[in-house]
């Protein structure tokens, strides 16, 4: 689904484009933005899938997502009308407040997807699905 | 290792040899151990499948009674093995209302937690379980220590040092643990 800004009519922080036409934002364009701004806060990341509460074993290879702490998280977006709703899969590295981490990345993913699209974030899901310990999969040290 | 994993371990060993005596009974009789022909004689050519057969009135009901117990004892160790062991497979972390829940895998807490004890000097195997509701987890640690170490030391480290870094990770300061010492392969001791 895209999402029709229309700019005479748009919020605030919208792209100004007059009446030159209308504005789609694709799903994929914020998935990317909110996967770089969770991995903007230090110490989350992106997470390997699980399946049935196993890591998969073929990560890092086929396009499958590695834990990595620098590398930025998966994301899910859906957009409808002028509003969307993200949801994150992240890694956080142990023993990092989860609490306070994902609150990190909830506000840092509302600012920049708000700020670079001008849509309104409604609301965003984070699922923890990796812990980064400092001997674990995870490619940074600390 | 808890008491119904070991009971569990017990009865399936027994069963396992029971099978094992009776599989390799019916090989010998095959290869005429038990004296010649008998490897030709008819599956029901014998005194009990005889008795069963005159007294079949009676036999067969009270076989379908025997059958609905074994049956009915069978679905409830299912039961009980099925809430045991699949545990919970996610932790709430905070449902701070429209803003969107946040939910941790509680095969990553194990992982993690695993990893934290098995670093304490003196652990040899460590084995975490996640249960409770998504909302009030619950954490069961069973750690196995090496023989030669002092295992209040153990406990006290954990208790002062690991399980507060749970805690304050989840951001549950109240997160029950429930911890399972034992020595690798001597004595053992229980503390929770």
């Amino acid at each position: 689904m895209t999402a029709m800004t229309n700019a005479a009519t748009g919020a605030p922080g919208q792209p100004a484009h007059g009446e030159l036409g209308r504005l789609h934002i694709h799903d994929r364009v914020v998935e990317k933005i909110a996967g770089w701004a969770a991995r903007e806060v230090a110490e989350a990341g992106s997470a390997t899938p699980r399946l049935l509460g196993r890591s998969l074993p073929v990560a890092g290879r086929f396009g499958i997502r590695r834990t990595d702490l620098g590398a930025a998280a998966n994301a899910t977006a859906h957009i409808q009308g002028s509003a969307t709703r993200i949801e994150l899969s992240i890694s956080v590295r142990w023993p990092a407040s989860i609490p306070e981490v994902t609150a990190q990345v909830r506000d840092r993913v509302r600012t920049r997807v708000s700020d670079l699209t001008g849509l309104r974030v409604q609301e965003v899901g984070i699922i923890v699905t990796d812990l980064v310990t400092n001997r674990g999969s995870g490619s940074r040290v600390h | 290792m808890t008491r119904a994993d070991r009971t569990n371990r017990i009865l399936l060993t027994v069963l396992a040899l029971v099978l094992l005596v009776a599989g390799v009974a019916v090989l010998f009789a095959g290869a005429d151990v038990y004296g010649r022909g008998v490897s030709r004689q008819h599956l029901l050519d014998n005194s009990a499948a005889r008795y069963i057969g005159a007294h079949g009135d009676w036999f067969w009901p009270l076989a379908a009674l025997a059958a609905a117990i074994v049956a009915l004892l069978g679905l409830r160790w299912l039961a009980a093995i099925v809430t045991i062991e699949p545990g919970q497979r996610r932790v709430n972390i905070s449902t701070d209302g429209d803003a969107g829940r946040t939910v941790l895998d509680s095969g990553a807490l194990a992982t993690a937690v695993t990893a934290e004890v098995e670093d304490c000097p003196g652990v040899d195997d460590v084995d975490t379980k996640v249960w409770g509701s998504p909302h009030h987890p619950r954490l069961a640690l069973a750690v196995t220590a090496d023989p030669d170490v002092d295992i209040a030391a153990l406990r006290e480290r954990l208790e002062a040092l690991t399980l507060p870094r749970v805690r304050y990770a989840l951001g549950r300061p109240d997160l029950p643990i429930n911890l399972d010492l034992t020595y690798a392969r001597r004595h053992r001791a229980r503390l929770s």
